[in-house]
């Protein structure tokens, strides 16, 4: 079976240098109380497959939690950009490959109960389901 | 060889031509705004059942608004579906007002409400994108041409 997409995406990251690693700085649906410094990714509804079709328009969203503003704003911008592409394509893995839309620009989402910023973004992903 | 066809029409009735059509593109303009409004009302009902509600603060602050475009040619509706309108009421418990939390509310897909959820805006606007919105261009434009023979 295949990686899940999220796991994908954390790989993706980890291999253009933004996070260290799944579960040490990036977390897949879940979010931990440590480090202040962590990349979140959450899978949420995305669209109806169709027939025939073996890619579906997946949702995720990437929030970017740090002590510092500034510090989540910049990496927030950096995934956002290392997920744009011309042609929209995105090798995540040797094996896994999406279309990336990115919803919009990465935002100040919130300030948590211990004064950490956070930013994010939301992108559609037409890829395989695993 | 070479064959022609000629029509002929009298200035009457290139006039009552000209006129039709210019009957159905304001209908079609004004099917267009018509369409818009549906289309913001629809999305708006959606969300206004999927926003989380404890004190109905970010409720209250839902608004649709519907302009048209000035800065593009043509009759353009542009619709806009949003929250902390309405006068931005203040949450009475937290004396915030609904702009200040409500995409906090809208991102957190970890908080557990007991009515609503997060995404209460996105979720109705990309399922009337995906499912309705063809139907409802189709519905204003029949609406807008009914009766028009040209």
């Amino acid at each position: 079976m295949a990686n899940p997409l999220l796991l994908d995406i954390v790989l993706y990251l980890q291999s253009v240098n933004l996070v260290d690693g799944d579960g040490i700085d990036a977390f897949r649906d879940f979010t931990p109380d440590t480090p202040d410094q962590v990349v979140l990714l959450k899978e949420y509804g995305g669209n109806p497959a169709v027939p025939y079709d073996p890619m579906v328009n997946r949702s995720v969203q990437i929030k970017v939690r740090s002590k510092y503003a500034d510090t989540a704003r910049v990496l927030a911008l950096q995934i956002y950009k290392a997920l744009y592409s011309d042609t929209t394509i995105v090798n995540f893995t040797s094996e896994r490959w999406g279309q990336v839309h990115l919803r919009q620009p990465p935002f100040k989402i919130e300030v948590d109960k211990n004064d950490r910023i956070l930013y994010g973004f939301n992108i559609g992903v037409s890829t395989t389901i695993e | 060889m070479r064959n022609t066809i000629e029509f002929e029409f009298t200035k009457l009735e290139q006039k009552k031509f000209e006129a039709a059509c210019n009957i159905a593109m304001t209908n079609v303009y004004r099917g267009t705004k018509k369409a818009t409004t549906a289309a913001c009302e629809e999305i708006l009902a959606n969300s206004l059942e999927q926003v989380p509600k404890d004190t109905t603060t970010l409720a209250m602050s839902a608004y649709y608004e519907v302009r048209r475009r000035d800065d593009v040619k043509g009759y353009v509706y542009e619709g806009i579906v949003g929250y902390g309108g309405n006068g931005d009421p203040i949450n009475p418990k937290t004396g915030m007002p609904a702009s200040s939390y409500m995409l906090a509310v809208h991102e957190d897909l970890d908080a557990q409400h007991p009515v609503g959820k997060a995404k209460f805006l996105e979720d109705p606007v990309r399922e009337y994108a995906q499912e309705h919105f063809s139907r409802t261009v189709f519905k204003y434009m029949k609406e807008s041409l009914a009766g028009q023979s040209l």
